[in-house]
Formats: C-alpha cells, structure tokens, sequence
C-alpha cells in the first residue's frame, strides 16, 4: 500500500450534499459554504460562457448562492442539490441576459491557462496546413466567445454544459426541465450554427 | 453515399464540440474562490436560510440607504395623492349642482343673441345699479311701483 493510498484512507469521508443541505437548513453556515466550495467554479463556468464578461459572471455566481441560501426550504430533494443549483443559475443567467443593455461586442475574459498548449485540439489546430495554425491563443479565445454569444440564450446554455463542462444529455434534460430529445435537438442546432461561425477552424 | 455524409457531419460537430471544449482553459484567478466565499459570508451573515418574505423586504430595506429612501418617497406620493383626492372630492360634494342650461348650452344657431357685439358703454352701464326716478317725494305715486331686475327706487325733493 503506497503512502498516498494510506493518505486517502485516513481521511474523513466527504459529506453528502443531502447531509450538508440539512445541515444548512439547521443554521450551520460552514455546511452551506461547503456546498458553495464544491459548485461554485462549475456555476461560475456556467454564468461565464453565458455573459462572455467575467465581472457579470462573478455577480450571478454571488446572486445564485444567496438566492439558493434564501430558498433552502423550498429545496425538497426530489432532484439533487447539484441539479437545483443550477437550475437556479440558469434560470438566473437567462433572466440577467435578457435584462442586460451592455454592447455585443463588450467582453471581459479569463486568462486561459497554459496546459491548452498540451490540449490535443489545440495541437491539431497548430499542426493544420491552414492560416489557423498561427493564431495565438488570445485570438482563438475571442472568436470562440464571440461565436458562442451568437447564439440563443438556450441554445448556449446547452452547449455550455454538454461541450464546455461535459455534462450528459439526462442531466441537462433534468435542469432545464425538458425532454432529453429537446437538448439533443438545441445541441444539433446550435453547433450547426457554431460551424458556419467558426469555419476557419472546423471545416 | 448517406453514409459517408452522416460521418462527415458527425466529425464537424465533434471538431467543433473539441473546439468548444478549449474553454475549459479560461479561468479565474487563483483567489476567485477565497474572494468569493468571503464576499458570499458578508452578505449572508445576517440572513437565516430559508428566511420569511417579510424578514427579506426588512433586510432588502435596510441593506442600503437607496430603496429605503425609494420607498418613502413612495409612500410620501402615495399620501399626497390620496389626500389630494380627497380633498378635491370634498369641495365637489360641497359646491350646489349646476342648472341644467348650465350643463348643456342650446346649440349656436337656435340663438339669435349669439355672436351679437355688445357695446362697452352698455356693459359699462349695466355694471352699476340704474337709478329709476319713479316720482317726486311730493307727489303721489300713480299706479303701482314699477321695479325692473337692476332697478333702485330713489326719493328726491324739488
């Protein structure tokens, strides 16, 4: 047994959600800032690729979190935490875009990181016998955004959790509260529409 | 042929869900989440979860000076404006109903007098009362008095 192995084993097994959830309920805050550690990034991605703008995006991630510490006896545990928190970010974000007066074109990005230098699609952009292959990493990052701000606000949603943060068809389904054959057919659409945006890159 | 059609479909939308997944390396700084929870406990530190509507409006109130100061301005207007209607209604109820002819004048042309200039010295006239000389005090009066609308009966010696 390696020493890692002994490490794992010698901690304390993670609490459920369920477990934090009724905890929180109790008004125990550090269960609920638990809860917040584990999805924030996830709902923060989420909020991010939706506005395209990072300042907005840290706004929806603070309005979901209080909006859901404010509801948390409204949450009955038909479906997951996971899943009603992000219904609430969805819902959030497509309220906040709609009501949004900034200019299309007014963006305000992350940095990316180093590793999408190893990333496998980034290296067969790099290797292509096409103008593509000398784009710099900030251009692609603008292009991408200004392709996925082109679409609908569900159309990005889906996108945004199936390509972006991998989530299944089922649980996409279940968040938005629609059939599974309805997120298949807004993911065939949408990336139709992303192909013809972006067809330098994906010809 | 559809084959080969379907396939070539299929690849671009997974070169571009490839594409797409490049976003994964946008992220934020490395204290967002400290920030984050900090900014969050500050908010939340005086909220109960799953708090009532009305601890929500208190809390809203009072969060800042701005929809405090909203709200009394609101309420400030909504009183004006019901006292005002209020009083309007009053001195309504208070004035005598308007005669009928008041209410609906006869149309132009059933009226001959209407658009007939009357003379400044007339309507000087008729804004003083009209001193009738009936009779000399000394004599005595013939018939009965005859007193017209702006008439003022006047005794006088010889």
């Amino acid at each position: 047994m390696t020493s890692e192995h002994q490490a794992d084993e010698a901690q304390p097994p993670k609490p459920a959600d369920a477990e934090l959830v009724a905890r929180a309920r109790g008004g125990e805050y550090a269960a609920y800032e638990e809860l917040v550690r584990r999805y924030q990034r996830r709902v923060y991605t989420l909020a991010y690729n939706m506005t395209g703008h990072k300042e907005d995006a840290e706004d929806m991630v603070q309005e979901v979190f209080v909006k859901a510490y404010r509801s948390l006896d409204g949450f009955k545990g038909d479906s997951s935490f996971y899943t009603w928190i992000y219904r609430i970010a969805v819902n959030r974000t497509i309220n906040f875009l709609k009501k949004r007066k900034r200019k299309a074109g007014d963006v305000s990005l992350d940095d990316v990181d180093q590793a999408i230098e190893r990333d496998p699609a980034f290296v067969e952009l790099r290797t292509r016998e096409t103008p593509v292959r000398d784009i710099t990493i900030s251009e692609l990052q603008k292009k991408l955004n200004a392709a996925l701000q082109t679409l609908s606000e569900k159309h990005r949603s889906v996108v945004v959790m199936h390509d972006i943060q991998g989530m299944p068809h089922e649980e996409i389904a279940r968040i938005m509260k629609c059939s599974v054959g309805t997120i298949r057919s807004r993911l065939f659409y949408a990336r139709q529409h992303l192909q013809k945006e972006l067809a330098e890159f994906a010809p | 042929m559809k084959q080969k059609e379907h396939t070539t479909e299929r690849d671009r939308a997974d070169s571009i869900q490839r594409l797409m997944a490049l976003k994964r390396h946008e992220t934020p700084d490395p204290y967002w989440d400290t920030r984050m929870l900090a900014k969050l406990r500050e908010t939340l530190a005086h909220t109960a979860p799953g708090m009532s509507w009305g601890a929500r409006v208190k809390e809203w109130l009072t969060a800042s000076p701005a929809p405090l100061l909203g709200a009394a301005s609101v309420a400030a207007l909504a009183l004006l404006s019901v006292s005002l209607w209020f009083d309007r209604a009053a001195s309504e109820s208070m004035q005598p109903a308007p005669a009928v002819a008041e209410i609906a004048p006869p149309p132009a042309e059933d009226h001959p007098m209407v658009g007939v200039e009357t003379p400044a010295e007339e309507i000087e006239l008729y804004r003083k009362p009209v001193f009738v000389f009936e009779y000399p005090s000394n004599r005595e009066p013939v018939g009965p008095l005859r007193m017209g609308p702006s008439s003022v009966p006047v005794r006088y010696d010889f």
